[in-house]
């Protein structure tokens, strides 16, 4: 539920002012649209007309929690919660606005974002996602005795990303027994690598590795010399 | 942004009272300088700078929907 308050001044920023002492909201907390620009008038205020603002209260992220299949509203467990609770003040602090799910498998907590303009807290090739999911395994980690796992998406990326990874695995694999030669992959964070290993480790013919440093890290794919 | 980094900040440390950010606008540039206890300077910090990245990815993100430049700096 949003609330908005219409207000005039003599100038917009009077009637901005007005509006914010009445919410007790500064200026960040709110979306300010301006109505009327006003005009302040000539000499002795021939001409002039009131500015009008209306300002209003952001809804808050819509939350609930529930399982995978049908997103029925069960609790959750408290670690869900913890979890939910640190994504969804991130997400709002950001700016974004969505619907957050969590389920749980085993030691694993996910977390899905999904929402209209969700994409712009991804980053670019998922850096802040991970930055996110990062956080929210040390404050779920503060929060628990046990050692959790939290896995965070937004939209699908990562179920995409690792469906991309495996087909580019495959196809750069492909070339490496046809030309002979090791290829190196496009730098890429842990989880990523581990996608491309495991894509490979059954494939016959290449062998992989990572070589460099972090965060130019990166897998060579090479071919297995029989 | 100033919210945001104090709110992030204040999950990871052990006493989030003493959390508090300076914000200095420069321009088009804002500086966010983040102050905590000085036992709870490792828990933004992290080992090798982890924690600091993954702040200031998240803050990153929150300046380029404002269309803002952003630093962060952890100051003692």
């Amino acid at each position: 539920m949003s609330i908005s308050v219409e207000k005039t001044g003599r100038n917009i920023q009077e009637a901005i002012q007005a509006a914010l002492d009445e919410l007790n909201l500064s200026e960040e907390e709110v979306v300010i649209e301006v109505l009327e620009e006003g005009d302040e008038g000539g000499i002795l205020g021939i001409g002039r007309k009131e500015a009008r603002v209306l300002v209003s209260i952001e809804d808050e992220p819509q939350i609930y929690y529930g399982d995978d299949e049908d997103h029925t509203s069960d609790p959750g467990t408290e670690e869900e919660v913890i979890a939910v609770e640190f994504v969804s003040k991130v997400l709002s602090g950001i700016g974004v606005r969505g619907n957050i799910t969590s389920y749980s498998e085993e030691e694993t907590v996910y977390v899905d974002v999904s929402g209209k303009d969700v994409g712009a807290v991804i980053g670019r090739h998922g850096e802040t996602l991970d930055a996110i999911q990062y956080l929210a395994n040390l404050v779920l980690n503060r929060h628990t005795d046990d050692r959790k796992r939290v896995v965070v998406d937004i939209s699908g990326y990562r179920k995409r990303r690792e469906d991309s990874l495996k087909s580019l695995a495959v196809r750069t694999a492909e070339k490496v027994i046809r030309v002979g030669k090791s290829y190196e992959m496009e730098p890429m964070n842990p989880a990523e690598r581990r996608i491309i290993h495991f894509a490979l480790q059954d494939f016959p013919g290449v062998t992989t590795f990572s070589e460099g440093a972090e965060p130019e890290r990166c897998v060579i794919i090479s071919p297995v010399k029989e | 942004m100033k919210e945001l980094l104090k709110t992030i900040a204040s999950e990871l440390v052990n006493d989030p009272e003493k959390v508090s950010v300076k914000q200095i606008d420069q321009g088009n540039t804002t500086v966010l300088e983040l102050s905590v206890a000085p036992e709870d300077m490792g828990k933004v910090i992290g080992k090798g700078g982890r924690r600091a990245q993954a702040i200031r990815s998240v803050i990153k993100a929150k300046a380029t929907r404002d269309g803002k430049r952003v630093i962060v700096d952890i100051v003692d």
